[in-house]
């Protein structure tokens, strides 16, 4: 006797669900959803932007007794600009195609071979990817520079007087912004690296290819996007970093954009006229870059994670094993082993000598973190502000990723461009235009201001790195969900949100960093009741208390470090 | 409180002692509303932690007021101040900046609160201004150098000694497009008589540093060997032995002033009239001397230990050198030679 | 009536993909959709999954509308009673045996015991009982596209919907288990619909052969049908190997034509509604008899030539013999060494006449075969 839940063979069906309906908006929720994502998006983007070009045209800030005026424009073709802006785009494209370089090599180091260390690279890249910009740079002029470390022994120990190092140049921003933005490289080409199909690169080895050439003729291709997408990550990473070129590019003359517009902004007499309007310039021709390259890369880019199912093989390194090993050992060596030792060193000593021994030794920095109550409500505010902050730029990223690659409604280019438009603008004109724009609305003062600022700035962050992974995962599995009844909102959550696990962890540890280090956007818009960590340290430090500074970037980044495992449960799974 | 019939019987000094006494009556009265206030709004640019510390002696002698300061630098702080009163979001009682130009349109504006404390008598007029803006701190400029790679003898004594070819490529300073210390020092220098700075320092091979921490820090480092900054991180480094030498030039010594001032519309404005009145008083100064190493120009307060004091020395105010278009002529030049404009 | 096509009409830009595509599936029948790339198969399935929205027609599956251009009806694939298998299978990788097959269950709600039995008993049907906790990722193409297949089935759907489902297994396997569907679906007794550019699939598998070229539908009908009784030169090709040599048409009865070949040998055959004149007559390689060439004289149906190339095939040998200037494919038991002079003949209700009309067809399917 056949139970009523067998499968009834003759055609009795489960109660239909079809329905004749008039119109093709049965997703009217979907439609709900973009249309709210749109708003949020425009309103996060425009208002800030809307305030810049605004004034643009002015001849000082609001409150001020300025007037309208061309001559910003004006100025924007002054040699001393165009001088700058060429500096600043030399050293952006080398930093980008190094880095690029580095953190693609060690994601496939990772997630295609059998390179025996993953879990320490790994390991060491998240731990680099704390540094804050500045603290870097300060641990390597104390390493590099003139009268550094390096050179004293040199020629104080090794009486090599020939070789000088001198971190105050081009080379030297080049250097440290690499060992910096490495980290953003790798997580970016992270998740579409590790979900692609094996079956490819493995047809290639059973051809004869060494991993070298797999690589370049198989992977390389086949990771068109996401390499387009972190060579431009890392450009415009470069283009806005401020700290690195203000301290080590200051006394070598060497003049960025964004140190450029730190003094229009910051010091006395401010052209915040200007600024506004380099900075409105900069993010048009970003805003025009990143769309030009989804218009190129996007038809050309083939699904690598379809329902064929994928096997993670790894691939036999062979004889490069050690070439392998050397390499990240260096990079970690070089982007956060010695930096941190220079930290620790900085921060017991009461004044900079370059031989330890003759060093007069402290605790003092720590003390006075302890004593000083802003502290720990810094401490709390930058959890909030970036732990849940990111949760909220998360968010965002994924709406509209999914919107402008796949469920692509009317409208979903103005939101790609939209969405790419802050990535070009530095921290500190954003943090300006935010200032203008949010002076005048009641969560002006609150920590809600600092979300909206940070969600903002860095939503390209998001939705880089979750539309690669969107763009990887074959539309046919998504397919396969409506044929089997699923609606788009339960596709979405059933299958495309568990696919994109990887880009979503990534996503998060970006996020949450970027928000974690920002400092030029918040210099503007914080009060005392919502300062957060990087304002504290970048304070001691403008104030030569480069002591009080290292400790306190020290304990942060290790509590920042636990706190993160328990986040993310075994950040080191690879 | 006296009663009116005392009063009347002793005219003339008693017609003083009325005035002190209903001024310390109306006084006590301020002080009375302030603690009922209860909390302090502070935007000022003292470098931390010593600001904290600063404040926090405040909330010794005042326990019932709550402190909770922002800081930021002087020009950012300016735009802050702009922004936010301009849209009628200021939360401060009280301002404390290094003096600007912008300060002087603040008054124009009206944004400014006239109010005398009682304190304020035993400052020289030049520190008062339009009993709005109170001068309670100068930031000296000095010559510095490394002890441990220059010798006393070799060391330069006033300005024209840092031109010195054997000082190529290790005299360093922070730019004057980012430091109105330095464009006030420049003024002075001008004042003096040494002209072509900027094409003179270029040719030695003038080092560039991030602000006066950037340059103190390469002094002790040996990046350079001498510099000319303000003397703030100076005095904090040879607290700590730091082998640095410090030389106030007999010539002119560029001083820049750190103001405090009261906004006309605050929401706590009898804190702020306390606030002010204890940072121009003797406890007050002297803990800002103590505890941040000001130099404070109350007369009569302890100077600063291992460096001079302010008698003797010929201070060069920047109120009465630096103009808005000096400083912009000063930048200008400065960014041509270097390539910048 | 399971699935009712009718003028349906999908465009691309400015290149039409369906034609006026109209035909109707029964209950319980199987029909292909057979056509080389570009014929609109895969659209015309698509459209009946709600994957694609078709310009003009009318789509309807078990009695209700879910398509009709002329209501603006148009119902999502979610709302539709089908199950489909595709081409590249679409498992989740994520989600295990039982969770990928569960899934239509799953998203309607159903209880557990329910999707518990049905899911078993689907697994069952296609021999994966022991399989279902496995992780998807560590199954074969086979055992994939069973999943596929099992998924498609378990919540009973009104069409049953497969998009080549089984190109990319190897032969023997493909062989198995296009018997082990036919089976499933005769179990099911649900209607079908079942795309493929292999002939041999859509021959052993349908009940009825919709033959499409271009975006219309060039023959519809039993294999039998299709295969004996071609109408056309496009779909004789389609439907299996087809042999064509140039003739000229003298007579032109219905079960009796006259011609004459190149060569001169006169041709009987077999053809629907040819005229006198420059024709085409299609033979079925098996149907050809090859024979050493003896030196007889001409008799009708008996062509001479001489062996190009020979293939053997286990079974059969293939031999491309020349006639004239046309290659004939003759598969055949009997034994003949290559540059052998042979003779091939055939029987007349084996040789079809094609007019001159559907000669163009057969040209554009040349280069296809």
């Amino acid at each position: 006797m056949a139970s009523d839940h067998t499968l009834d063979l003759a055609g009795a069906a489960l109660p239909s669900r079809a329905r004749t309906i008039r119109h093709r908006s049965s997703d009217a929720f979907i439609s709900a959803i973009f249309v709210a994502t749109f708003a949020v998006t425009a309103f996060l983007i425009v208002t800030p932007l809307a305030s810049l070009l605004y004034g643009s045209f002015r001849t000082g800030g609001p409150g001020t007794n300025a007037t309208y005026t061309l001559g910003n424009w004006h100025d924007l073709g002054s040699p001393g600009i165009i001088n700058t802006l060429l500096t600043t785009c030399v050293i952006s494209v080398l930093t980008s195609v190094f880095s690029s370089v580095c953190g693609g090599a060690m994601a496939w180091l990772t997630y295609r071979t059998d390179f025996r260390y993953k879990k320490l690279l790994v390991a060491a890249i998240g731990l680099s990817f704390f540094f804050p910009g500045f603290i870097l740079a300060m641990a390597w002029v104390i390493l590099g520079s003139p009268g550094g470390i390096f050179n004293s022994i040199l020629s104080d120990f090794l009486h090599i007087d020939s070789v000088q190092f001198d971190i105050y140049s081009v080379t030297g921003i080049i250097w440290i912004q690499v060992l910096h933005i490495t980290p953003f490289a790798f997580f970016t080409v992270r998740g579409p690296l590790s979900s692609m199909d094996a079956s490819l690169e493995e047809a290639a080895y059973a051809s004869g290819a060494n991993p070298w050439q797999v690589a370049r003729r198989v992977t390389l291709p086949l990771m068109l996007f996401p390499v387009l997408s972190s060579l431009l990550l890392c450009f415009v990473l470069s283009i806005e970093q401020f700290a690195i070129p203000a301290l080590v590019g200051i006394p070598g003359h060497v003049n960025t954009l964004a140190t450029e517009l730190y003094l229009l902004t910051s010091f006395s007499p401010p052209n915040t006229g200007l600024a506004a309007t380099v900075g409105l310039a900069m993010s048009a021709v970003t805003g025009l870059s990143i769309f030009a390259q989804r218009r190129v890369v996007h038809r050309r880019s083939a699904p690598t994670v379809s329902g064929r199912g994928y096997r993670l093989r790894p691939l036999n390194l062979g004889r490069w094993r050690a070439a392998a090993t050397v390499f990240c050992l260096l990079y970690a060596l070089l982007s956060f082993i010695i930096p941190s030792i220079a930290l620790v060193y900085t921060s017991v000593i009461k004044y900079f000598v370059a031989n330890p021994f003759e060093a007069a030794y402290t605790w003092r920095n720590y003390h006075q973190i302890w004593e000083s109550p802003g502290t720990v409500r810094a401490f709390i505010n930058t959890l909030i502000v970036a732990g849940g902050g990111a949760v909220f730029g998360l968010i965002l990223g994924t709406l509209i990723a999914y919107s402008t690659h796949r469920l692509k409604r009317r409208g979903y280019r103005g939101l790609d461009v939209l969405a790419s438009l802050p990535f070009g603008i530095p921290g500190i004109v954003i943090g300006l235009g935010f200032l203008w724009s949010y002076v005048y609305l009641p969560i002006y003062g609150t920590l809600w201001v600092l979300v909206f600022c940070y969600v903002a700035r860095f939503l390209p962050y998001a939705t880089e790195t979750i539309g690669a992974q969107v763009m990887q995962i074959d539309r046919v599995l998504e397919e396969a969900a409506w044929t089997s009844g699923a609606n788009r909102v339960a596709s979405f959550g059933r299958i495309m949100l568990p696919l994109l696990r990887p880009a979503l962890q990534s996503g998060y540890f970006l996020l949450f960093i970027a928000y974690f280090r920002e400092i030029a956007a918040a210099a503007l818009i914080y009060t005392s009741s919502t300062q957060v960590l990087s304002i504290s340290i970048w304070a001691f430090f403008e104030n030569a208390n480069w002591g009080v500074a290292s400790a306190l970037s020290i304990i942060t980044s290790v509590i920042t470090v636990v706190l993160m495992a328990a986040v993310m449960r075994a950040p080191l799974r690879v | 409180m006296l009663r009116r019939r005392t009063l009347l019987s002793l005219p003339m000094f008693a017609g003083i002692a009325s005035t002190a006494h209903a001024q310390s009556t109306d006084w006590v009265k301020v002080v009375e509303a302030a603690n009922k206030q209860g909390h302090l709004n502070i935007l000022h640019n003292t470098p931390p932690p010593m600001g904290d510390l600063w404040l926090a002696e405040f909330s010794k002698a005042f326990p019932a007021i709550s402190v909770e300061a922002t800081r930021l630098g002087s020009s950012e702080l300016m735009q802050r101040f702009n922004t936010e009163y301009g849209a009628g979001a200021s939360q401060n009682d009280v301002l404390i900046t290094l003096w600007d130009d912008t300060l002087a349109k603040w008054q124009q504006n009206g944004w400014l609160r006239s109010f005398e404390p009682p304190e304020a008598a035993a400052f020289p007029d030049r520190y008062k201004r339009d009993n709005q803006i109170y001068t309670i701190q100068l930031i000296r400029s000095t010559i510095v150098s490394n002890k441990s790679r220059v010798k006393e003898a070799d060391a330069p004594k006033d300005w024209a000694d840092c031109f010195d070819p054997k000082w190529k490529d290790k005299f360093g300073m922070d730019p004057p497009w980012r430091s109105v210390a330095i464009q006030e020092m420049l003024a002075v220098w001008d004042q003096l008589g040494i002209k072509d700075v900027a094409q003179r320092m270029k040719a030695n091979g003038v080092r560039f540093f991030n602000g006066s921490a950037g340059v103190i820090q390469a002094v002790i480092r040996g990046d350079i060997q001498i510099a000319g900054v303000i003397d703030p991180p100076v005095i904090s480094a040879l607290a700590d032995g730091a082998p640095v030498r410090v030389t106030y030039p007999a010539s002119a010594i560029p001083a820049i002033a750190t103001v405090t001032m009261l906004p006309a519309k605050a929401p706590h404005p009898e804190v702020g009239m306390v606030f002010l009145n204890w940072s121009m008083s003797a406890a007050g100064q002297q803990s800002l001397v103590d505890i941040v190493g000001a130099t404070v120009t109350r007369p009569g307060t302890k100077p600063p230990k291992l460096v001079p004091g302010l008698d003797g020395q010929k201070i060069v105010l920047s109120t009465d050198v630096l103009t808005p278009a000096k400083q912009t002529a000063i930048v200008n030049e400065w960014r041509s030679v270097f390539g910048l404009q | 009536m399971s699935i009712k096509v009718q003028s349906l009409v999908k465009r691309f830009g400015d290149r039409t993909i369906i034609d006026h595509v109209s035909f109707e599936i029964a209950h319980g029948e199987l029909v292909s959709l057979l056509g080389p790339s570009g014929c609109g198969k895969t659209t015309t399935l698509r459209c009946i999954a709600g994957l694609e929205t078709p310009e003009e027609g009318r789509i309807e599956i078990d009695d209700e509308v879910v398509f009709d251009s002329a209501r603006g009806i148009m119902v999502e694939p979610y709302h539709r009673s089908i199950g489909m298998v595709f081409q590249s299978y679409a498992i989740w990788p994520h989600l295990s045996v039982f969770q990928n097959v569960a899934f239509p269950l799953h998203v309607r709600h159903r209880p557990r015991a329910e999707v518990e039995s049905r899911v078993m008993r689907a697994l069952e049907m296609v021999g994966l009982v022991s399989f279902r906790d496995r992780s998807s990722q560590q199954l074969s193409g086979g055992q994939q596209q069973r999943v596929a297949v099992a998924r498609a089935i378990v919540h009973s759907p009104a069409a049953l919907l497969f998009d080549e489902p089984l190109s990319n297994l190897d032969a023997k396997l493909r062989d198995r288990t296009r018997a082990e569907i036919r089976r499933l679906q005769r179990e099911l007794h649900v209607a079908t619909v079942y795309v493929t550019h292999d002939q041999g699939e859509a021959l052993s598998l349908s009940d009825r052969i919709l033959v499409m070229g271009e975006g219309r539908i060039h023959q519809a009908g039993t294999p039998q049908q299709i295969y004996g009784d071609p109408q056309d030169a496009f779909v004789a090709d389609v439907v299996g190997a087809a042999n064509f040599f140039d003739v000229e048409i003298q007579r032109a009865d219905d079960d009796d034509f006259r011609c004459v070949a190149a060569d001169g040998t006169p041709i009987h055959a077999v053809g629907r509604a040819a005229v006198p004149g420059p024709g085409r007559v299609m033979v079925r390689p098996d149907r050809l008899v090859i024979e050493p060439d003896s030196g007889d004289g001409a008799a009708p149906n008996r062509l001479r030539g001489t062996v190009v190339q020979r293939l053997f095939l286990g079974g059969h040998f293939e031999y491309a013999v020349a006639v004239g200037p046309t290659l004939l494919r003759v598969f055949s038991p009997v034994q003949i060494d290559e540059a052998a002079r042979v003779v091939v003949s055939f029987a007349a209700q084996d040789g079809i006449v094609l007019g001159a009309q559907a000669v163009s067809a057969a040209e554009e399917t040349e280069a296809w075969a």
